[in-house]
């Protein structure tokens, strides 16, 4: 929950965002540099956060399920249909006896030059439920970053207007979350592949000094020498 | 809201018969609890030309009977050689539930068909275990769908052309899921005549 994974659609692209802590215990920060990308294949990559060993896991099952199918099969899966094998595998284990508590994710561009919607992103949750939108994402940050994205998104997103979009977000983050993100790996994934940008940070708060006033009790403002 | 897993994600269906015209509608929300997360979620699928189903409760069972009853359509045709009869449709999806009867999936179903040559309806509905019901003129299922009773037996009337059948579903619908708050944010409604299916996408409250 503590952990924020978040997804954009542009035009063309899509953005895939995640906080790169690791906490322990709910207070410790163990790790500044946490990875919860994974490709899925040239086109089309996961996020994944949730119960630690059930996203390692799971994540890599299905990654490596998407690439043995290309080995097999020649071609490249569209990020719709790695979406959706993704949803399947997540139901079957629902009911079985190893289910994962993993949030996704979903997010690529699709080589196929028929489909309608090039830039595809789908939040798949932890019970199976997938659901293709503008602006995903998953835990505490969905609460900011679904109503950051009903005000800001819009047809034809550029790149630079999604990294805005992302920027309010992450500042949002960085001002009310108790679980602050130090920092935040970007990646863009167009028709070119899927690349790394720029980490983004949250702006600095800056908090007024208090003042003078305050340090003065009424017991002070009374002259008791004279 | 409370642990109810059937309300987890909320939505609602309804269905309405008419004279040789059946409509089905459902809300597009899809949420977690008091949250909404996409209002783009329809419930309602197509398995031939003339049969619908619109499924209601858990977001991920929605769409994995949903698929589990399209393998088990496809095959059917493939085999068959012939498209569905909405009564065949209506017992492959209650078999389908009732497998799983002690461990059930947490969908409850709506299937409506029509025939074309003979212009019969055919509107069930079916809970999650797959009880079995009657052909009737008016059946709703999900999180608004007593509120949505009331209103569709204000507005039945029996035997009503297409235009007044839509008006009639989707002001039942629009004003039974603003009374919900798992419900609403848009609706589709689809008017199944014999010669042509009509999908409109209603614009409600969007709260």
């Amino acid at each position: 929950m503590v952990e924020s994974v978040i997804g954009i659609r542009g035009k063309d692209f899509v953005l895939l965002a995640q906080d790169a802590n690791t906490t322990k215990y709910g207070i410790l920060n163990m790790k500044f540099d946490t990875n919860r990308l994974f490709k899925l294949s040239e086109h089309c990559a996961m996020l994944a956060a949730g119960e630690p060993g059930d996203v390692v896991q799971f994540a890599e099952y299905v990654g490596k399920n998407i690439q043995l199918y290309k080995m097999i099969n020649g071609i490249e899966l569209s990020p719709y249909a790695c979406a959706n094998f993704t949803r399947h595998e997540m139901a079957t284990s629902l009911r079985s006896r190893n289910s994962f508590l993993a949030n996704l994710v979903v997010g690529g561009y699709s080589t196929n030059e028929r489909d309608q919607n090039r830039a595809q992103l789908y939040s798949i949750d932890y019970l199976g439920a997938m659901v293709s939108a503008n602006v995903v994402a998953h835990g505490f940050c969905q609460f900011f970053a679904l109503g950051i994205g009903d005000r800001l998104w819009k047809e034809d997103l550029t790149v630079d207007e999604a990294l805005f979009m992302l920027q309010t977000i992450v500042n949002e983050l960085g001002k009310r979350m108790a679980a602050y993100p130090h920092c935040v790996f970007v990646r863009i994934i167009d028709a070119q592949g899927i690349r790394v940008l720029d980490n983004m940070y949250p702006e600095k708060i800056h908090v007024a000094k208090p003042s003078e006033g305050e340090l003065q009790t009424s017991a002070d403002m009374m002259d008791i020498h004279s | 809201m409370g642990d109810d897993i059937l309300s987890y994600n909320g939505g609602v269906a309804l269905a309405m018969k008419g004279k040789e015209c059946i409509a089905i509608a459902c809300d597009k929300r899809y949420g977690v609890q008091n949250r909404t997360i996409a209002t783009n979620f329809t419930k309602i699928f197509q398995y031939s030309d003339h049969c619908f189903v619109a499924f209601c409760g858990l977001a991920t069972d929605v769409q994995t009977v949903s698929e589990r009853l399209k393998f088990r359509t496809n095959l059917y045709e493939l085999r068959e050689q012939r498209k569905l009869k909405p009564n065949v449709l209506y017992n492959m999806l209650t078999n389908l539930l009732y497998e799983r009867r002690f461990g059930p999936y947490f969908v409850f179903a709506l299937v409506v068909g029509l025939d074309p040559k003979t212009g019969e309806t055919f509107v069930y509905d079916s809970d999650n275990i797959g009880a079995i019901s009657d052909n009737v003129n008016l059946v709703t299922v999900g999180t608004a769908s007593e509120y949505i009773f009331g209103l569709g037996e204000l507005f039945f009337k029996p035997n009503m052309n297409a235009d007044e059948l839509f008006e009639a579903t989707s002001q039942a619908l629009l004003n039974g899921v603003d009374r919900d708050s798992a419900s609403g944010w848009g609706a589709v409604v689809y008017v199944i005549e014999k010669d042509k299916i009509t999908v409109r996408e209603l614009k409600g409250r969007q709260d």
